[in-house]
């Protein structure tokens, strides 16, 4: 398991990132590397937005009963989460959403990033990163 | 907690969604279903009286979502409507969603608690989320 | 009008009609080869079956409405296809018009048509000219209303029923479909007799046979 976080991305950082990942074929490249385990947050932050970047542990990716899981943590939060899988260069989805997390078609060692906006973003990826 | 029925020409296509949704579903939603016609589970066909049995059995006051496969499978379940009492017709609701995406999707929500209408309504944006999402 | 159809000679009108579609489901399965999915024959012949079996049963009500709704379940049950919820409904709504508890008079009788055949509507949503059941029913409906306007006998109510009927089936040769498996078709499906069309022909064809017979005295 391994967890890669930054905080607060700017949308134009992750483009960036997202074009790198394209032109360099590895993932990950544009987010700072963290310890393994959920991040660190700061104090209230007034701009409510948090991102990692996880990595499928599971040997059958995230399948359906995986995702609903994914799908239930992630659906207890007000905060709007997304997930673009790196490792197949894919657009951000709607993690509260099961068909459009089964779109990520999620393998084992992909690297997911997760980004939640909302005012319990924090807690929610959090929540999240457990999962995966 | 919102019931769901699942209604397909083939009993055996009925029990395989029934199966995909109670997992998704967790063991927390009542889900029927009513496949084939009702004297011989080997003809395909739609029965509005087992589409009534199946609501029957997964009552509930929170409402009952009713996903079909297609073409008289809706016809079958507009009939099993009209023959409900009315107090519980209107808390019946006849789903847009394709059989498959729109089961998996809705057994997962109502597991969630969520009312009949947003379940209705994710298991028929469905439609619109295609499976093969391409590389962004 | 003086006569009254009792809930035995309408069990004598089904059964009569599940007889000539059993004798016609060849005929039915040829007319749902060319533009459906060659099952209307089965499906109705498995459902008039049904329908035999439940009409000889013994000690079911004389009461009309309560025949006519476990005619619409027996139908919903066995036939499948669109036909089984499409001639369901068509019972189901019969069984709501009035009667006089184990009998029907002439106009009753007409009511009995036209309420089927508005509930048929609504569930199939079909006009007229869409190629289906309607073709035939609606212009038999009518022409039984403007007989029965006319003051006209029972025997001419019926036979301008059946005729009605039979130039509506024969019209749906001549037009697209609109509904069904067959509107898939579209302007191929001209020059082909619509198969629900023949099969709710056989109701009116029996009726002036059945009651004409038997009702007369």
């Amino acid at each position: 398991m391994e967890h890669r976080s930054s905080q607060a991305d700017p949308l134009g950082g992750e483009l960036e990132g997202k074009q790198q990942n394209r032109e360099s074929g590895l993932s990950g490249n544009a987010y700072s590397p963290l310890p393994d385990g959920c991040p660190e947050h700061p104090e209230a932050p007034l701009q409510a937005s948090r991102s990692v970047v996880v990595t499928v542990s599971d040997p059958r990716g995230l399948h359906l009963r995986s995702g609903r899981d994914v799908v239930r943590i992630a659906s207890r939060f007000q905060a709007s989460i997304t997930a673009a899988n790196l490792s197949r260069n894919t657009s951000a989805v709607d993690l509260k959403s099961i068909l459009q997390l089964l779109q990520l078609q999620a393998r084992q060692g992909h690297s997911l990033h997760l980004a939640a906006s909302g005012p319990d973003a924090d807690a929610a990826i959090e929540a999240l990163c457990s999962l995966f | 907690m919102i019931g769901l029925v699942i209604v397909s020409h083939s009993a055996k296509l009925a029990a395989g969604v029934h199966e995909l949704a109670a997992q998704m579903a967790g063991g927390q939603v009542a889900i029927g279903q009513a496949g084939g016609l009702s004297d011989d589970g080997e003809t395909l066909g739609t029965d509005a009286s087992r589409i009534l049995s199946a609501i029957d059995e997964v009552w509930c006051d929170d409402g009952v979502l009713l996903l079909m496969d297609l073409g008289s499978a809706v016809m079958s379940a507009e009939m099993a409507l009209e023959m409900l009492p009315e107090h519980r017709r209107k808390n019946c609701l006849l789903s847009n969603a394709p059989l498959v995406e729109g089961a998996i999707v809705a057994a997962l929500h109502a597991s969630l608690g969520e009312p009949l209408q947003a379940v209705n309504a994710v298991a028929e944006a469905a439609l619109s989320v295609p499976k093969l999402a391409g590389a962004g | 009008m003086a006569q009254e159809i009792t809930t035995k000679q309408l069990r004598k009108w089904l059964l009569a009609y599940a007889a000539r579609i059993i004798e016609n489901e060849g005929h039915l399965t040829e007319l749902d080869t060319a533009i459906g999915d060659a099952d209307h024959g089965v499906n109705m012949r498995r459902g008039m079956g049904k329908l035999q079996e439940r009409l000889h049963d013994e000690g079911q009500s004389e009461d009309v409405s309560a025949f006519l709704r476990s005619v619409a379940m027996t139908l919903i049950n066995g036939v499948g296809g669109a036909a089984g919820p499409l001639y369901g409904t068509f019972f189901l709504r019969a069984a709501t018009s009035p009667t006089n508890g184990s009998s029907i008079d002439l106009e009753q009788l007409t009511q009995m048509f036209r309420y089927g055949l508005d509930g048929l509507q609504q569930r199939g949503k079909a006009q007229a000219d869409d190629k289906t059941m309607i073709d035939t029913i609606q212009p038999a409906v009518e022409a039984m209303e403007a007989a029965l306007a006319a003051h006209q006998s029972a025997a001419v109510v019926l036979a301008a029923a059946r005729q009605a009927a039979h130039l509506g089936m024969k019209h749906t040769i001549e037009i697209e479909a609109r509904k069904g498996r067959a509107s898939y078709l579209g302007p191929h499906s001209i020059g082909h007799q619509d198969p629900g069309a023949t099969s709710a022909y056989f109701l009116f064809e029996t009726a002036a046979e059945v009651f004409t017979t038997t009702g007369a005295d």
